[in-house]
């Protein structure tokens, strides 16, 4: 319909002796028909396959606990708690990996004592229920971050990409702009505070400058960040980048509390938000299609004995109906496209000798000297160091004025 | 002994007491500014207002340049009359340049990358000789022809019927009937140059526009995210070797066929190249299982269930001797008990390659062996269609255009178009061009945002310590960007991609640096609030003292004068 319009046009612009003559449509039909019509070719419809409505590829989480189960500094709440917080990370943890995520993608931070703690009763297992169903520390975990490597430090490092060269591929947070990232934490907390390792505090304006700079640089399509520590909401008040979701266990000025205590082992084994949400998540499938309203309509007070903060005005997508699965951020759901046809390649014989595929170019291309790889100089464990560069030199400098200033109080001193 | 102390006079101590006070000041006169200037922390001056200026609109506003020579064969200048060789350059720039003028929208502040078109025309009746087909003249010409930029259009006008042919090494090849016009060969020239270049302009325009809406955008899911490294990763995966052990000539044929391919491409990344074999490698979900009419069973698997085909947590895939993200292609073999397993369209019909793509990932072939073959071995030969597959799904994931005229059937209606596939390497010299430039725009692009990411980060952290090797990093990207602008504007394309792939490279390194942590730096506050509790309980009582001192020497004859100017 539009071509015999364009050559109908075409013939009766000719006859009137328009700028180009027949046959074939005009200059502006030309250009309407290039840039601004419909391609078939292009056209989506020839792709098949199955696809994730909120445009993500892959899936990430960063599962973090930490706390030091530290006999020096016995504190009267450190012991009881410890295995409460590992419990947790760990809970969450087999459920992504049940859900599809792999390995390669989760970041897993634990004070990784609890264990193969002494005081535990059974040895090299963690429990998150006092009937010991399911041994979470199995034979199939892989912690990225344990003991001392759970630092403040070490976590935004990862979150903003920072690290060393020397840090392996699995302690990296290799995410694109197409990745959908779960960020799970759990300890203690207080407000605008969590704490790390009896020993540090992550700040909360840290973490929203963590997100701000990933968000610079591309490194998420949408964060879920779940939070389950005391007075949780005042973690994600700062957070000011878009699409990231927040739910928290308590709203500030409120704790959160452990669920049950195992009382052969003497310690608290779960949180209340963690152990209600793992119900929920339990029954979840990889092609499941609840949604997260469906999971923040499961929080219920009177079970968990706090109020669960929900931040979603940074998140465009809506919860409900379809909008947001909860597969989208637990699982690892993988959009497949299926190959319609294969390139075709002449037969080749198996040549003589191999291909050198490094340090090719093409020969009118320079070449420039090799990009220096990171930092030439060892890494400063001090950072103030490079200060003092010249150090000789501002020495002489300030014994110089100190001296003159003596001299001077001296001669002052003798008028 | 007795220790007689002399009687100060009033007035000596006094004098005694401001000289105290007045030295005391003086030292803090003069070690205040060597204490500032020592406890400054390092910064090394960085360019910040050559970043900015890098990232405005109309530093981004880029013009690609290509050069078309028109080739007249002798047919088609024997219809034309004489003086109208040139008229037809003159009308196909002119047509040219009008069309893509309408391209990109024109708003003030947006950023915008066009094509530019450069047209210059001869009649050369040696360059289609008679009875030559297009594709021999193509071949002929060679795959080092032209440059990346440079295009050749032969016009020939003594077929019957017309027909377009876009060759493989950058040329052009239009059959126009015989005796055809001035205005045919303008109007056909122009078209299909419009169609050519057309979809390049349209995804030019797109890329600049962003990833703003949510609708799906198949080709940038597809796309794996630029990194200056890739390393494919060649697995074979075999279900049970009970029922099949399996091996493969994979570096003969990955030599062969791939190999090629990637070192095309070696301008924009390198790529190296692994391979292994895994045993046991189980599929986490059971296939569907159908009865046939002959009684067989077969297995099938639709889209959605090739959702989960990838066992991440049983397969291991990754490698961890190199940093560079990986493409894996897989051939995986069922065991027998799912075997013969064929993947199915989401409506039911049978997928004839039996293989899929995981976007930004890799591809999956899917080869079900006869039963009771206990030992395979793929050859070469064996492995050249599955090798045809890798190839295509490589072509898709790297980011490869089809070579394709925008509604052919419109712009060219009543002529047959035909595309050339490259047998040989897997990609027309059309193909790595394009795409050639649409690396170096966006890796241009990609380092300016980088590098104006780092001045805002460094300029809000203004205790942050900038190493010298920060400075040279961001130095050689600020020159690479503006080598690669300037090669762009002189139309030295590969030029260009090596500059632009080192500009990114550079940002990134910088930006991504180890000490670039503003968590490792005390904000303002933190420092008064360390500084202030010894200070201040010091600083009080000199500050009272030199005050006391002022009133007391000066205050006397201030308020003399003062009464004495009320009185006079």
């Amino acid at each position: 319909m539009l071509a015999s319009t364009l050559l109908a046009a075409a013939a009766a612009a000719a006859a009137a002796g328009a700028a180009l003559a027949t046959p074939g449509p005009q200059l502006a039909d030309i250009s309407a028909l290039t840039f601004r019509s419909y391609d078939p070719v292009e056209s989506e419809t020839l792709v098949d396959g199955f696809f994730s409505t909120s445009g993500h590829t892959n899936n990430w989480a960063v599962c973090t606990s930490r706390f030091w189960f530290n006999y020096r500094h016995a504190s009267p709440g450190g012991d009881a708690l410890a295995p409460l917080h590992v419990a947790n990370t760990l809970s969450m943890y087999r459920t992504v990996k049940r859900l599809g995520i792999p390995d390669s993608n989760i970041i897993l931070m634990l004070a990784d004592d609890v264990a193969c703690n002494s005081r535990s009763k059974f040895p090299a297992t963690v429990y998150n229920n006092n009937r010991r169903l399911l041994d979470l520390y199995g034979n199939n975990i892989e912690v990225d971050y344990r003991g001392y490597e759970v630092t403040v430090e070490n976590f935004i490092r990862m979150l903003t990409g920072r690290v060393d060269e020397h840090v392996p591929r699995s302690k990296r947070l290799l995410t694109d702009d197409r990745s959908n990232i779960l960020v799970f934490l759990t300890g203690h907390g207080g407000e605008d505070f969590l704490k790390f390792q009896d020993a540090e505090e992550l700040g909360s304006q840290d973490l929203a400058d963590a997100f701000a700079q990933m968000h610079e640089k591309k490194r998420y399509n949408e964060i879920f960040f779940l939070i389950d520590t005391c007075q949780a909401e005042s973690m994600y008040k700062r957070i000011y980048s878009p699409n990231i979701l927040s739910a928290a266990s308590s709203l500030t000025g409120e704790s959160s509390y452990s669920h049950h205590v195992d009382f052969e082992l003497g310690v608290s084994v779960i949180d209340r938000f963690t152990y209600y949400n793992l119900e929920t998540l339990e029954r979840v499938h990889r092609e499941d299609p609840n949604n997260l309203a469906d999971l923040f309509a499961t929080y219920d007070y009177s079970l968990m004995h706090s109020h669960v903060g929900i931040r979603n005005d940074l998140f465009s997508r809506p919860l409900e109906k379809a909008g947001t699965l909860v597969t989208d951020f637990f699982g690892g759901v993988q959009s497949v496209e299926l190959t319609e046809r294969a390139y075709q390649l002449s037969q080749k014989a198996a040549p003589k000798e191999s291909h050198n595929l490094s340090a090719i170019g093409s020969p009118d291309a320079p070449r420039l000297g090799a990009l220096p790889s990171g930092s030439p100089s060892p890494r400063s464990y001090n950072n103030v160091l490079p200060a003092f560069k010249n150090t000789l030199g501002v020495l002489l400098r300030t014994t110089a004025a100190f001296g003159l200033v003596g001299a001077a109080g001296f001669a002052l001193s003798q008028i | 002994m007795k220790v007689s102390l002399e009687p100060l006079s009033t007035r000596l101590f006094a004098d005694r007491r401001t000289h105290i006070i007045v030295a005391i000041w003086l030292v803090l006169a003069f070690a205040a500014p060597v204490w500032w200037k020592t406890t400054e922390v390092y910064r090394a001056p960085l360019p910040f207002e050559r970043i900015r200026q890098c990232d405005t609109p109309e530093a981004l506003s880029l013009k690609l340049e290509v050069d078309i020579h028109l080739r007249l064969s002798g047919s088609a200048a024997a219809s034309l009359s004489h003086g109208d060789a040139a008229r037809v350059t003159e009308q196909v720039q002119r047509g040219i340049s009008q069309v893509f003028s309408e391209a990109a929208p024109q708003s003030a502040g947006s950023r915008r990358v066009v094509l530019a078109f450069s047209v210059d025309g001869a009649v050369d009746p040696k360059s289609w000789p008679s009875d030559a087909t297009p594709s021999d003249i193509d071949a002929s010409l060679g795959k080092e022809h032209g440059r990346n930029g440079a295009y050749d259009v032969f016009v020939d006008c003594s077929s019957q019927t017309e027909s377009v042919y876009v060759g493989q090494n950058r040329a052009l090849f239009l059959q126009l009937p015989s005796g055809c016009s001035k205005d045919l060969i303008v109007s056909r020239t122009i078209a299909t140059l419009s169609g050519l270049f057309g979809s390049e302009q349209r995804s030019l325009s797109k890329l600049y526009a962003g990833r703003r809406s949510r609708d799906i955008d198949y080709k940038s899911m597809r796309t794996v995210k630029y990194a200056p490294q890739y390393q494919i990763v060649l697995s074979l995966l075999v279900g049970n070797p009970q029922d099949n052990i399996v091996t493969w000539d994979i570096e003969k044929a990955a030599n062969a066929y791939i190999a090629p391919f990637l070192e095309s491409l070696s301008n924009i990344s390198d790529f190296t190249i692994t391979s292994q074999i895994l045993n046991f490698a189980q599929l986490p979900t059971v296939p569907d299982d159908q009865r046939q009419s002959d009684g067989s069973v077969e297995f099938t698997m639709r889209p959605k269930s090739l959702t989960s085909f990838i066992n991440s947590a049983e397969w291991n895939l990754a490698s961890v001797v190199s940093l560079a993200p990986p493409i894996n292609l897989i051939l995986y073999i069922p065991p027998a008990s799912f075997s013969p397993l064929v993947l199915l369209h989401t409506d039911g019909s049978p997928l004839a390659s039996n293989a899929f793509l995981v976007p930004q990932w890799g591809g999956i072939v899917v080869r079900s062996l006869p039963k009771n073959t206990p030992r395979v071995h793929y050859s070469v030969d064996a492995l050249h269609h599955i090798m045809e597959i890798f190839v295509e799904q490589l072509r898709g994931l790297l980011g490869v255009e089809q070579t394709h005229i925008v509604n052919s059937a419109q712009l060219l209606s009543g002529v047959h178009v035909q595309y050339a596939s490259s047998p040989e390497l897997g990609l027309t010299r059309w193909e790595v061009d394009r795409l050639f430039r649409a690396r170096t725009v966006l890796n241009i692009v990609d380092a300016a945002q980088t590098l104006t990411s780092l001045a805002n980060l460094l300029e809000q952290l203004s205790g942050m310590v900038v190493p010298d090797h920060i400075q040279t990093l961001v130095a050689r990207s600020l020159d690479s960007i503006e080598h690669a602008k300037l090669d762009l504007e002189q139309k030295r394309y590969s030029s260009a991609t090596f500059y632009a792939r080192d500009a990114i490279t550079s940002a990134e390194a910088a930006f991504f640096d180890p000490a670039m942590v503003p968590l490792l730096y005390f904000p303002d506050e933190h420092k008064f609030a360390i500084y202030m509790p010894y200070f201040v309980p010091v600083t009080v009582p000199v500050i009272i003292a030199i005050i006391r001192e002022v009133r007391l020497r000066f205050g006397g004859t201030l308020s003399r004068r003062l009464s004495k100017k009320k009185t006079a």
